[in-house]
């Protein structure tokens, strides 16, 4: 007798424990449904906010100046040096406010050397700073609203010297190396138009002699 | 209403307790079929796979036999299915597929074939519990066993095939009906080059099971076993014939002990036991909770029965040891090769009980407790499986864009997108995608080997969506970066909405 009323007493404890996790599960399961509706409603308006600011795409550009350091390679020519190749990273900053998905490409435009006593004048027009990998530019798939990237980019310089004038050996001379343009593009795949904004950055390298 | 009380009655009568799976039968599908149909339609369901058999089925009622675009040059070097893997089985899907060849024929026809194991599962916990209403009831309970629908919402595959066909072999096999067992064996074969250790291992369960040599249940089951060995080979054999590129998995599944391959586990378990052991132990917990998984909604009974789970060993081996992910979770049809031998172990259990006469619980009562158990972790399961694809998070606005997108694409047109979207136009010769590239820097440096061979081919439209999932969003990057930019004088933007852009080749 006893021994039944125990075994019924379990019974309904089962019972109750299995009938609670159901009813928990089953508010669980409400609870989820309703914030995944309020997530899409709320997804909704803000889609309806990015709507209003409506098609121009606003582009802002700049960089930092970058140092390509010491020489990675030095070529000579009659055990005269004649030729060093530096590298090292430039850093962007972009922000673009934009109501549509769209691409940014950013790439390297031309580079305007500067005149410097260490540098050939000569073959001044020949000092070349290009990207040293074989990106030939930077894209990003922007969403609407505001994004902004900061691409790093790698860059190669290829700079001819001056024979006659190097720095003293053991000592190393920091200077500037010239102005390099680039160009940011947003293209707005809705719209299929194009804003674009030039920017620069200027470029120094270090000088050392082995 | 009284015809109908009569007919069902009269079914009732005929059918005994069977009737009752044919109608969860009928249930399962149409359930499931509705909520992978939803998935699908949103743009989510496991995509590469079922893109991959569309293709492969539809191209077949075209006069190209299995061909398919995705593994061209990967694991296949003409393009034929059945190079990436041997499953002919899927051939058998041809005739309703041609009735209506889209990719939701596809996944009501996998439904299907999943939910028909609930036939042979009723029929063999009626033969070893002699009872049609527990037999009846364990039916049901394997239709709502949730490592079951990790097999069903993964979409159309083999192993759709392969976990119903385990289930007739291991019945006709301990009957024995050694005609329908003939039949069965071959199909069972066709399923996958995996399913061949798993009833090699069925064989030995039923040497295990029939015990004497002069039973022919027992001979039956030596022959399965002398001519799974060849086979093993054959299937490997058609892959190279069928123009298997001989590479392994790109998962690198079993990196950590130094083998490519399953067939490399053993050598390298011997050789390397250090990094067997470390490639056991590797997310431990995640393969802890799979077991636990497997074996809770069965309140680990099988654990008494593990004569039945025989079979499920060759998996379990080949998961347990692997780093990859899918092996050892619900998600995915990989649970298709352990979940037949879970519910036979649970069989061997009951029946052990039942013999026991100090176990005081009736067998149809610890039944009824097991349905309970399962019936509370599907519920508690699968609305973790649901978040993970946003199922009430349709977004219908958006799925219409890229459906408006898909229809400006001419029917014949060479097409290039992401997995996502793939399913949806690889009804053609020339539909192309991507794996998405964060699976693996592997993967992304075939992705971009695909690309650049893909320029050649002078590709018509391009689909993207850049608002879809991440995984999807890094594919869609890829090909704009890689594959639209480069040939941006060649290519026009046609169209553009919410993230979705359509490019077509300039005439």
């Amino acid at each position: 007798m006893k021994n039944e009323k125990t075994s019924r007493m379990h019974k309904r404890i089962a019972l109750n424990l299995v009938v609670i996790i159901l009813v928990a599960n089953a508010v669980l399961t409400g609870f989820n449904v309703y914030l995944t509706v309020q997530f899409n409603q709320n997804l909704a308006n803000l889609g309806f906010q990015s709507n209003t600011y409506n098609s121009t795409s606003v582009l802002i550009a700049r960089a930092d100046d970058a140092n390509l350091g010491k020489p990675t390679t030095y070529f000579s020519l009659d055990g005269v040096i004649q030729q060093t190749t530096h590298y090292g990273m430039l850093y962007a900053s972009i922000q673009v406010i934009n109501s549509h998905y769209g691409a940014l490409t950013i790439w390297l435009k031309d580079f305007n050397a500067a005149e410097s006593e260490y540098l050939s004048p000569e073959r001044l027009n020949d000092t070349e700073v290009s990207s040293a990998d074989e990106k030939e530019s930077h894209t990003y798939i922007l969403a609407p609203g505001l994004n902004q990237p900061s691409p790093q980019l790698h860059l190669k310089a290829q700079v001819y010297l001056n024979s006659e004038n190097f720095p003293p050996k053991g000592e190393s001379v920091k200077f500037s190396l010239g102005h390099l343009s680039l160009e940011a593009e947003f293209l707005d795949f809705d719209t299929q138009t194009i804003v674009a904004k030039e920017f620069s950055a200027e470029i120094f390298i270090v000088l050392e002699m082995p | 209403m009284s015809k109908m009380t009569k007919t069902a009655k009269g079914l009732r009568t005929r059918l005994g307790f069977k009737v009752y799976i044919l109608i969860a039968i009928l249930i399962y599908t149409v359930v499931f079929s509705i909520v992978e149909i939803t998935l699908y339609r949103s743009f989510r369901i496991f995509t590469w796979d079922l893109g991959v058999f569309n293709q492969a089925l539809w191209n077949t009622l075209h006069g190209r036999f299995l061909y398919y675009t995705a593994d061209i040059g990967i694991y296949t070097k003409t393009g034929s299915l059945l190079a990436a893997h041997f499953m002919p089985i899927i051939l058998l899907a041809l005739p309703p597929y041609a009735v209506c060849p889209t990719g939701e024929t596809l996944l009501v026809i996998s439904t299907l074939v999943v939910a028909i194991g609930a036939l042979p599962a009723y029929e063999i916990a009626n033969f070893f519990l002699k009872n049609e209403k527990t037999a009846a009831m364990l039916g049901i309970f394997y239709l709502l066993y949730p490592p079951l629908q990790g097999v069903t919402l993964s979409g159309f595959s083999a192993e759709s095939f392969a976990v119903t066909l385990f289930f007739f072999i291991v019945y006709y096999l301990i009957k024995p009906d050694l005609k329908k067992l003939a039949l069965v064996v071959p199909l069972g074969l066709l399923t996958h080059e995996a399913s061949v250790p798993v009833i090699a291992f069925i064989a030995l369960y039923g040497m295990l099971y029939h015990r004497s040599v002069k039973n022919k249940g027992f001979q039956a089951s030596l022959v399965i076993l002398a001519i799974c060995v060849p086979f093993f080979f054959f299937a490997q054999n058609m892959r190279i014939f069928f123009g298997w590129t001989g590479s392994p998995s790109l998962w690198h599944e079993w990196a950590l002990m130094g083998a490519t391959s399953t067939s490399d586990l053993p050598l390298k378990i011997f050789l390397n036991p250090v990094g067997a052991w470390n490639s056991l132990t590797f997310d431990g917990l995640a393969k802890l909770a799979y077991l636990v998984v497997l074996l809770l909604p069965v309140l680990f009974l099988p654990l008494l029965g593990l004569r039945g789970v025989i079979p499920a060993t060759p998996f379990l081996f080949i998961s347990l040891l692997s780093g990859y992910r899918l092996y050892y979770s619900l998600e995915g049809h990989y649970t298709a090769f352990v979940v037949p031998f879970i519910f036979l172990g649970l069989l061997h259990a009951l029946r052990r009980l039942q013999g026991k006469p100090r176990f005081r619980i009736s067998i149809l009562k610890l039944t009824k407790l097991i349905l309970l158990a399962c019936v509370i972790s599907l519920i508690v399961l699968l609305p973790l499986i649901y978040s993970q694809y946003q199922i009430f998070n349709v977004a219908g606005e958006h799925d219409n864009i890229i459906r408006s997108f898909i229809l400006r694409i001419p029917q014949n047109a060479s097409v290039l997108t992401q997995s996502n979207i793939f399913p949806h136009i690889s009804d053609r010769p020339d539909a192309y995608t991507i794996a998405p590239p964060i699976w693996s820097p592997e993967y992304e440096r075939i992705d971009k080997e695909i690309l650049q061979n893909l320029s050649k081919l002078n590709v018509k439209y391009v689909l993207l969506d850049f608002s879809s999932e991440s995984s999807f969003v890094t594919t869609a990057n890829l090909i704009y970066i890689d594959f639209i930019i480069p040939n941006w004088n060649e290519y026009g933007l046609v169209g553009a909405k919410d993230g979705v852009v359509l490019f077509c080749l300039k005439t």
